[in-house]
């Protein structure tokens, strides 16, 4: 009986956003903001990629607020989980090529994570994605000495760093540009390094950021 | 420049968020100063406020963000509406913070303090944000470090409520997300003045569909009936602290998005009607839950849910009185029900119980606390010279006042909740007042736990007395709530 | 200025009475009568001083309006007076309770609060204080505990379902007319629809009902009354009620008009005409259920419930006759209600009992509530020389005159029951034999006596002066554009008949004069003692001798089985009712997730339905 009137409800959802989607045209030429962030996006912010700007500087708010969400993510399961006592487990010593293999490739994996947030304003990436990779290092490392642990002191102080270094240039732009996160450093030469005013900052900010606090999870979770 | 930029309402949002930020390493400094930082981020919150009220009253602030007009940034749409909010925001954070300080001891604490100030920022974000995608942000906010501070306890019903609110609530955020899809879709913007100046240009039905995601979404968090089934078991189960702020300020955060985005995205239509007749359902529903609850927390939850129902029938009524009525509700119902929880939670503390038997006769043993409660209980049920009766007064003159049959069947039966409503409330004012207690001695209590809870027993009182003080405000707020072509026009310049 | 400041302090010194006695019971005690005495003064200092105060300060966006004529001043007089009475005897009375700061509190409350519904110029007002009167009523009726929480519970509820009624007339009224001060919506009655008003009516009789206690609202009545604190009880059964009367003649004189108040109602059921036969049902039963009561107070309840009647009765004739005795028996009722709970409270304070079957030959121990009680039940029959007989002759005389026979034989029943009940409280606690246990009972405090010599004093002047409250009714009823009837200090001038106290006083004077002189006269006469019982020729033992059990045994067993409160019943059937659907409304909430989710999704395809149906 619940079955079948589930069933009913989700076929009648169903129509009705099959309706709403049929009628939405995806793609035309409604897209009056998007079309300004293409035509004016370089050159309002120096950055040639234009997602990044649209995430760092457009909508820099909506990232400040992922970037919190993430960071309650990370705050709520420390509470949920909070003395929660690893009993002693045996943990069986990985094999020695994951040993061998974890401590070679860590670096490299850092090193391919900074990169990735580094140059997030110039290509594909950025902040997120490089946290991400960061955090897979410390995963590799966690699987191949399981035993070892990173000090959570130090996560919570990155993250902390992270966070308010973000709200911290923000504020600064509002104090010399009269708007929150307004882009005050020099815009640079287009497709340079050193180009998109604020953008690589805050994405070196989010990058480890979210690298620490992905860490911070997936060691909290592997206990 | 320097000198205005103190007044720059964004810092309502970014100092709690930049300050929650910098928790961890405050505490590395020093642990016990960590309670204070969620005090301080809401004195200046409730100052700033306070300050910018008699700003916006004349004329809304927009703030662009990054230095680019709407809608190609994100802007905030500081109206009086968001300040009444964010003024009822911070002054329950501030003195719930300011009772958090010795009642919250066990468990993370830390992050519980950085928890509470996320939750409060995001419920901030919201009111204060004139952007769809922005506004969705923000709501994750409150909902995540909601869901993690209810299963705070660690116990095993905060723990199984939790789980059941993240899966209820998640399920709303991703309708929410569809919905904002499709308008994004329709539109190619995210900014809702930009979509409210496009609606009429669109008749789909996908904009209705999108209508009744936002509506299901979004009321999980408001608690409309039947989508509120996880609001009894997370608020009774949180820390005392935290049921008052869901129940006090989450909730009408729910509603508040709501009704945003129908006032002013989708404009008047038929759907009020039906919300009018589900909040009358809500309030039916949750008031007789509560009548046999032999759960003090429980009974204080189905009330709520009850006080919703009523709010939302009020702002759906229509017309500027009752949104205005509906606006006082929320005012009342969220200085009562914080005193109510507050109050709820020190006798929790001390009892070790929350089942009403264990109340017996604590009138006598914890006089101040009970006293408070009662006044509270008043206000709620719609007694003078408390605030709830001037604002349930107004709600049934605005629906009166309509004249059409429906909403006088809807009062009728409102009325008849709140009969309910009274005999399950006057039987805890029995219970505390009037039954033996089990032991003699007094329960002594810590200023910290007693000061938030008389503050908002006189401003019951003191408004209740004179309503008056915030007539101009709410009538006010509820003309720039409701009117959308003001907001467009507000949020564009000329 | 005067009605705020009254108002002001009455509310201000009940809180103060609370703080004083934290710091030294003596201050509080010594604060609640000196405010309650200076209400009086007050009120006394107001009379003839008749004017309208608007408050500086508005209600949201209504006005705030202050006013007294000779209406209010009658009824502030009442109040105040009784309730610094009241306040007095609990001097003696509530020694050693507990929680006494509160109780004083919440009687300056009580008292204050129904000033502020005679002082109150706009409906709004009106509402606010009848509100705060019921629930600071409600606290002190749930004082005692035990029992009375749940009769304060059936007494909140009743009164809640009242005040709900009342609210939606009150803002149709404000929505109908624009203004809700009373003396502008009375002038402006014309535009409001015969119907319309009628509606009002309705809701306003279910408002002001329940105050009133009038049959089919009068349940709560009995249980509260008997349970509440004793001196509350009077104040209670004296005035509380008597602000649903006040409502009344507010609405149907003063706000609606008498000559368009005869005319309202559906078809043949006038309202009049209703509200007469209410009141009569009000008199006949519950003063038979009275007789069957063991309980002195809930004797008395049930005997308020009744007396009431008289006054519904009175004032739904509509002509100056009724009005005057109905209006005068609310002042008669005050006073001898008030005294004869007293007077058990009296009893009740030294015997620590109220049982009826258990009290008797009192009379010794202590005289003065003895004469209290007598002087009472005589106003209670209404014997000549008590205000009582005025007011309930006047009421038969309306009736009469209106010729409403059967009203009035109905009256005069209830009229026989009120003989036997009021002798029967009299026998079983003063008369007969006294009990074992109360040999060594001490006297009444003195703070017990006051009060009840005053009420005594008051009963019988009242009814041999009848004249000077007469003629402030009067005075009322003609502004209220009824025939002015021709009043003088010993009663009533008409034509049908005329009342004329003196002619009866001396009349009476004489006879006591013949009885005493044959009295005396004849030195057969002996003295016995209290336990001297020679029962027909069979020495009875003192202890088994009690004639208070079971007093009219025949006659219960006559009527018992008729007299059930079947009105209780029902309602209780409803709150059970009500209680088990509300029961089986919180399953709704299984607890499991998987119906929940089904919920949200039953919502949106609930909305999406309203949307494709169109």
């Amino acid at each position: 009986m619940k079955k079948i009137i589930s069933f009913v409800l989700l076929v009648i959802i169903f129509i009705g956003i099959y309706f709403a989607v049929s009628q939405i045209p995806y793609g035309k030429d409604k897209m009056s903001v998007s079309k300004h962030y293409l035509n004016n996006g370089v050159k309002e912010n120096g950055a040639s990629n234009i997602v990044t700007s649209v995430v760092l500087n457009y909508r820099g708010f909506d990232t400040l607020g992922e970037l919190t969400i993430l960071f309650i993510g990370a705050i709520g399961l420390g509470v949920v989980l909070f003395g929660f006592e690893t009993k002693g487990k045996d943990i069986k010593s990985p094999s020695l090529i994951l040993n061998a293999g974890s401590t070679f490739l860590f670096p490299f994996i850092l090193l391919f994570g900074i990169y990735i947030f580094i140059h997030g304003h110039l290509s594909p990436g950025g902040g997120f994605q490089g946290g991400a990779v960061i955090a897979s290092g410390f995963l590799i490392s966690y699987l191949g000495y399981p035993k070892k642990r990173i000090s959570e002191k130090g996560i919570h102080i990155v993250e902390s760093l992270g966070g308010t270094l973000f709200i911290l240039i923000g504020l600064l732009g509002l104090l010399l540009g009269g708007y929150f996160l307004s882009n005050i450093l020099p815009k640079g030469t287009v497709n340079t390094l050193v180009s998109g005013g604020i953008i690589p900052l805050l994405y070196v900010l989010i990058g480890i950021k979210v690298g620490a606090e992905l860490a911070g999870i997936i060691y909290k979770l592997m206990e | 420049m320097v000198s205005t930029v103190w007044q720059n309402p964004v810092l309502l949002i970014v100092v709690p968020l930049g300050l929650a930020f910098f928790t961890p390493i405050i505490g590395l400094i020093r642990k016990e100063l960590v309670k204070y930082i969620p005090i301080l981020g809401m004195l200046f919150n409730l100052t700033l406020s306070l300050f910018l009220l008699p700003k916006v009253l004349d004329n809304p602030i927009i703030v662009s963000l990054s230095g680019w007009k709407p809608p190609f940034a994100i802007n905030l749409f500081v109206g009086p509406v968001g300040i009444l909010f964010s003024i009822l925001i911070s002054l329950v954070g501030l003195l719930t913070a300011i009772y958090g300080i010795n009642y919250i001891k066990k468990g993370a604490v830390e992050k519980y303090h950085m928890l509470f100030l996320l939750l409060l920022t995001g419920a901030t974000g919201i009111v204060l944000t004139g952007d769809i995608f922005n506004l969705f942000v923000f709501f994750e906010i409150l909902c995540i470090s909601s869901y993690a501070l209810v299963a705070y306890n660690q116990d095993k019903n905060g723990i199984e409520a939790a789980t059941k609110y993240l899966i209820q609530g998640s399920l709303g955020s991703a309708f929410i997300l569809l919905g904002i899809g499709f308008l994004y879709g329709l539109f190619g913007t995210l900014n809702m003045a930009d979509i409210a100046r496009n609606i009429t240009t669109v008749d789909s039905p996908a904009l209705f569909i999108a209508m009744a995601l936002f509506i299901t979404g979004f009321g999980v968090e408001a608690a409309i009936f039947p989508l509120n089934a996880w609001l009894p078991d997370a608020h009774s189960s949180a820390p005392s602290t935290i049921s008052a702020i869901l129940s006090g300020i989450a909730i009408h955060i729910g509603i508040y998005a709501i009704f945003r985005v129908l006032y002013t995205l989708f404009g008047f239509n038929s759907i009020f009607t039906v919300l009018a007749v589900i909040g009358i359902v809500t309030l039916l529903i949750g008031e007789m839950s509560a009548f046999r609850q032999e759960n003090i927390k429980r009974v204080l939850a189905y009330s709520s849910m009850g006080q919703m129902g009523l709010i939302i029938f009020a702002l759906s009524i229509g017309t500027v009185d009752g949104i205005s009525g509906g606006l006082f509700q929320i005012i009342t119902h969220t200085l009562s029900k914080s005193l109510l929880f507050l109050c709820v939670g020190y006798m929790v503390y001390s009892t070790n119980s929350m089942e009403l038997s264990s109340l017996n006769g604590l009138g006598k043993r914890m006089p101040l606390i009970s006293l408070l409660f009662t006044i509270g209980v008043f206000s709620l049920i719609g007694l003078p010279p408390f605030i709830g009766f001037p604002s349930k007064l107004s709600i049934i003159l605005a629906g009166l006042k309509t004249g059409e049959t429906l909403f006088l069947i809807l009062i009728v039966l409102m009325l008849l909740a709140t009969v309910i409503e009274g005999v399950y409330f006057f039987r805890i004012i029995q219970i505390l007042y009037f039954k033996e207690p089990d032991k003699e001695e007094r329960f002594k209590t810590p200023f910290t736990l007693l000061f938030p809870v008389i503050i908002l027993g006189l401003l019951i009182v003191a408004i209740g007395i004179y309503p008056g003080l915030l007539q101009e405000i709410l009538d006010r707020s509820a003309e720039i709530f409701w009117d959308k072509l003001s907001y467009i026009k507000i949020v564009f310049g000329g | 200025m005067t009605l705020q400041l009254i108002l002001l302090i009455g509310f201000c010194g009940a809180i103060i009475t609370y703080f004083a006695g934290k710091i030294l019971p003596v201050l509080r005690e010594i604060f609640a009568v000196a405010i309650s005495l200076l209400l009086v003064g007050m009120i006394v200092y107001a009379y003839g001083r008749y004017s309208q105060e608007i408050a500086q300060f508005g209600f949201l966006n209504f006005k705030i309006v202050f006013t007294l004529n000779r209406l209010s001043w009658l009824f502030a007089i009442i109040i105040s007076s009784l309730s610094a009475l009241s306040i007095i005897f609990s001097l003696s009375y509530m020694k050693g309770k507990e929680r006494q700061d509160f109780f004083y509190m919440m009687m300056l409350f009580v008292s204050t609060s129904m000033l502020g519904i005679v002082f109150s110029g706009t409906f709004l007002q009106l509402f606010i204080f009848w509100e705060i009167m019921s629930w600071s009523t409600f606290l002190l009726i749930s004082y005692s505990k035990g029992k009375a929480v749940k009769a304060g519970l059936k007494y909140i509820t009743m009164s809640i379902i009242g005040s709900m009624a009342m609210l939606v007339a009150v803002i149709s009224l404000y929505l109908k007319f624009g203004t809700l001060e009373i003396s502008v919506i009375s002038q402006n009655i014309d535009i409001a629809s015969l119907r319309y008003l009628s509606c009002i009516f309705g809701l306003l009789f279910l408002g002001f009902g329940v105050k009133a206690a009038v049959v089919p609202l009068h349940t709560w009545l009995p249980d509260a009354h008997s349970e509440a604190p004793s001196p509350f009880s009077a104040i209670l059964s004296g005035i509380l009620i008597k602000m649903g009367i006040y409502g009344f003649i507010l609405m149907m004189y003063m706000v609606v008009g008498i000559k368009i108040f005869m005319t309202l109602g559906v078809g043949w059921m006038k309202f009049h005409y209703v509200f007469a036969w209410l009141g009569v049902i009000s008199i006949l039963i519950p003063s038979f259920i009275a007789i069957l009561q063991n309980d002195a107070k809930r004797l008395l309840a049930w005997s308020s419930v009744g007396q009431i009647g008289y006054i519904i009765v009175g004032i739904s004739m509509g002509t100056g006759l009724g009005f005057l005795g109905g209006t005068f028996h609310i002042f008669s009722h005050a006073v001898f209600k008030g005294l004869l709970f007293l007077t058990i409270a009296s009893v009740e304070y030294r015997t620590r009992t109220r049982d009826l079957d258990q009290l008797g030959g009192l009379i010794k121990k202590m005289p003065i509530t003895f004469l209290g009680g007598l002087i009472g039940v005589m106003g209670l029959i209404g014997i000549p020389l008590t205000n009582g007989f005025i007011s309930k002759w006047l009421i038969y005389k309306s009736l009469f005159e209106s010729n409403r026979m059967f009203l009035l034989l109905f009256s005069l029943i209830g009229t026989w029951a009120a003989i036997l009940y009021g002798y029967k409280i009299l026998h079983n606690v003063f008369l007969g034999q006294l009990p074992e246990k109360y040999r060594n009972m001490k006297r009444e405090p003195v703070f017990m006596q006051i009060p009840i010599i005053i009420l005594s004093l008051t009963v019988i002047l009242s009814g041999i002066f009848p004249g000077i409250i007469l003629k402030l009714i009067n005075n009322i009823a003609f502004s209220f554009g009824l025939e002015s009837l021709n009043v003088n200090m010993w009663g009533v001038v008409s034509e049908t008949g005329t009342l004329n106290i003196r002619n009866i006083f001396f009349g009476i004077l004489a006879a006591i004069a013949l009885v005493s002189i044959i009295f005396y006269s004849a030195k057969r006469s002996w003295k016995v003692s209290q336990d001297d019982n020679y029962a027909a020729g069979a020495f009875v033992p003192v202890e088994k001798y009690n004639y208070t059990v079971e007093f009219y045994a025949p006659l219960y067993k006559m009527i018992r089985k008729y007299l059930k409160d079947v009105i209780d019943i029902f309602y209780c059937w409803i709150a059970g009712l009500v209680d088990a659907l509300c029961n089986g409304i919180r399953k709704i909430y299984t607890g499991d997730i998987g119906t929940y989710v089904g919920y949200i999704l039953f919502f949106l395809a609930f909305l999406i339905i309203i949307y494709l149906r169109g």
